[in-house]
């Protein structure tokens, strides 16, 4: 029979009741609460008792201590006079139960309990609920930024979503802790100016809903990742996770063990903190150095097998070796299947080349969306040296390649625009698929009809 | 508008000085306050711990001695004229309260 049992629990650092409540019915259980590790609560066994539980702060103990200071144990003895024996600590917070019918409680001044947890509020919970926000913020602006200067590539990507649900559900939690905390305080301040009790703030609800919609984000993320066909990103990320998850336990495990070798708390304070910056550090420069070449690169070495269009198609069956790259990105609201294709022209003498990317989404005006922003993004007509410079994408009859819509690129250095020269590229609305298209030469009809079968999902005849 | 801190005294800071009029251990306050007060006034530990840590720093009492964890305290001048100004206080509104209902009201 174990005598030891760790707990996921979750409760806010103001539902201080619900906690003490909860230790109540743990305690009728037989189990007594001895301790906090990094994700749990530690229990050991007990005579299934009644017992009284108060959660009491201590602001001035840290969760980097060794065990209780001679301040703390000084507080420890006051409350042991009264009855209320210490069963474990987590960081500021102190769990005491007393065995005694209707003891006298710990705090009898409700002022200065009051400030006594603002206290210890301002030494880890708020911080770390500002630094969220901050995260979260940044993270939000970095993201709207993104959509605002290259929408497309912002949509078709997995990782847009992701980042953009988790910095809000970041925001969302650390918003209604802090919020909820700083009305409680208001509250409680009043309260105990005329002497009444203000009862603690559960969030139990709220947190589990943010976790269950974190965890819903993060599977949604890997779906997607796996759906659009990205199976390395997917790998690359799964990497990533797993070394962050490891660099965690790392620096936990160096606070753990200078917990356990009683090195002083402001000495295991500054070796974590160094400890995490130099794991973070190795981390990004890791991603950096090798994830996003990683990313970029590999997923660009597939060869051809499972593009909807090879080149030798385009070429009437000329065979010869083919230099292929491909990738593939999306996320719910659009996926992109870039190619580019040119023969290896040792063994295979052409000039042809063929150069796509295929947006597709299931919404319309996405699709809409897509080709605005890619017109928009290749406008580059502008004045230079006293010529009018023409770059952009005209529209062009669109019936030669089954189209919705089609524009091709015109570029001209004249200052009439007279000598202005088409060339072959494209970009070709089917609906619910955007095609950018860029080829060696002028396509023969022939040609267009099978782009048109092969990237617009046209129907042929 | 908050109350300036310990411009008034409440029951159990009062008490406390007032145990500390003689030196004594931090931890026996506990049992001297009900003890005084016929059980009506009772300090909990957590608040005694954070008052005498208060009155240290405001100097109304001085650290006397110090016996592995248990340390002594004695009430200071400035402390004594905390309750000074506070038995004052109470006196006038006793005073106040006799004016208005007679002193054969009170029990």
């Amino acid at each position: 029979m174990k005598d030891k049992k760790r707990q996921y629990e979750i409760y806010s650092f103001l539902d201080y009741d619900g906690l003490a409540a909860h230790f109540g019915r743990m305690s009728e259980k037989g189990w007594l609460f001895e301790g906090s590790g990094p994700f749990y609560r530690i229990y050991s066994r007990v005579e299934p008792k009644r017992r009284s539980f108060y959660i009491s702060y201590f602001p001035k103990a840290s969760e980097f201590d060794p065990g209780l200071g001679e301040e703390q144990q000084e507080f420890a003895d006051f409350c042991r006079r009264t009855g209320w024996r210490l069963a474990g600590t987590a960081a500021q917070m102190q769990v005491f139960y007393n065995e005694s019918e209707n003891p006298v409680p710990i705090e009898t001044d409700p002022a200065l309990e009051v400030e006594t947890i603002n206290r210890a509020a301002w030494k880890s919970y708020l911080p770390t609920h500002l630094f969220l926000l901050a995260v979260a913020i940044f993270e939000l602006l970095t993201m709207g930024w993104r959509l605002f200067t290259d929408a497309v590539d912002f949509l078709s990507r997995a990782s847009s979503l992701f980042t953009v649900t988790t910095a809000v559900i970041l925001l969302a939690v650390s918003l209604v802790e802090m919020t909820s905390y700083f009305l409680w305080l208001r509250r409680a301040r009043k309260a105990a100016r005329v002497g009444e009790w203000t009862p603690s703030v559960s969030h139990r609800r709220f947190q589990k809903a943010f976790l269950a919609v974190l965890l819903v984000d993060l599977a949604v993320y890997l779906i997607d990742m796996a759906v659009s066909g990205n199976r390395l990103l997917l790998a690359a990320m799964l990497l990533m996770t797993s070394l962050i998850l490891v660099s965690v336990l790392v620096t936990l495990g160096v606070k753990a063990l200078m917990k356990r070798l009683g090195v002083p708390g402001r000495v295991n304070r500054t070796v974590t903190f160094l400890t995490a910056v130099v794991l973070s550090v190795v981390i990004v420069s890791f991603s950096v150095f090798t994830l996003v070449g990683f990313s970029d690169r590999l997923p660009w070495l597939h060869d051809a097998g499972g593009v909807p269009l090879e080149l030798s198609e385009l070429c009437g069956g000329e065979e010869g070796d083919m230099y292929t790259v491909t990738r593939r990105d999306g996320s719910l609201l659009m996926t992109r299947l870039e190619s580019y294709q040119r023969p290896d022209r040792s063994t295979w003498h052409s000039d042809e080349t063929l150069e796509y990317t295929v947006y597709a989404s299931r919404f319309p005006a996405l699709t809409d969306l897509a080709i605005r922003k890619l017109l928009e993004k290749n406008m580059k007509d502008g004045i230079e040296d006293g010529y009018l410079y023409i770059d952009h994408y005209e529209p062009v009859d669109p019936s030669p390649w089954h189209a919705h819509r089609a524009y091709r690129r015109l570029i001209s250095w004249m200052s009439d625009g007279e000598e202005a020269e088409y060339m072959s590229c494209w970009f070709l609305d089917y609906g619910g698929m955007v095609v950018s298209l860029k080829l060696g030469s002028e396509p023969t009809p022939e040609q267009m009809d099978l782009i048109a079968q092969r990237l617009g999902n046209v129907k042929g005849d | 508008m908050p109350r300036a801190r310990l411009q008034t005294l409440t029951e159990q800071m009062f008490y406390t000085l007032l145990c500390l009029d003689t030196e004594c251990c931090g931890i026996d306050i506990l049992d001297r306050v009900p003890e005084m007060t016929g059980g009506r006034v009772r300090v909990g530990s957590g608040t005694l711990y954070t008052l005498l840590e208060q009155f240290l720093e405001e100097g109304f009492i001085r650290e006397t001695r110090v016996e592995g964890r248990r340390r002594s305290y004695i009430l200071t001048a400035s402390g004594r004229e905390v309750l000074e100004r506070e038995y004052r206080r109470i006196i006038r509104q006793a005073e106040d309260y006799r004016r208005i209902f007679g002193k054969e009201d009170t029990k």
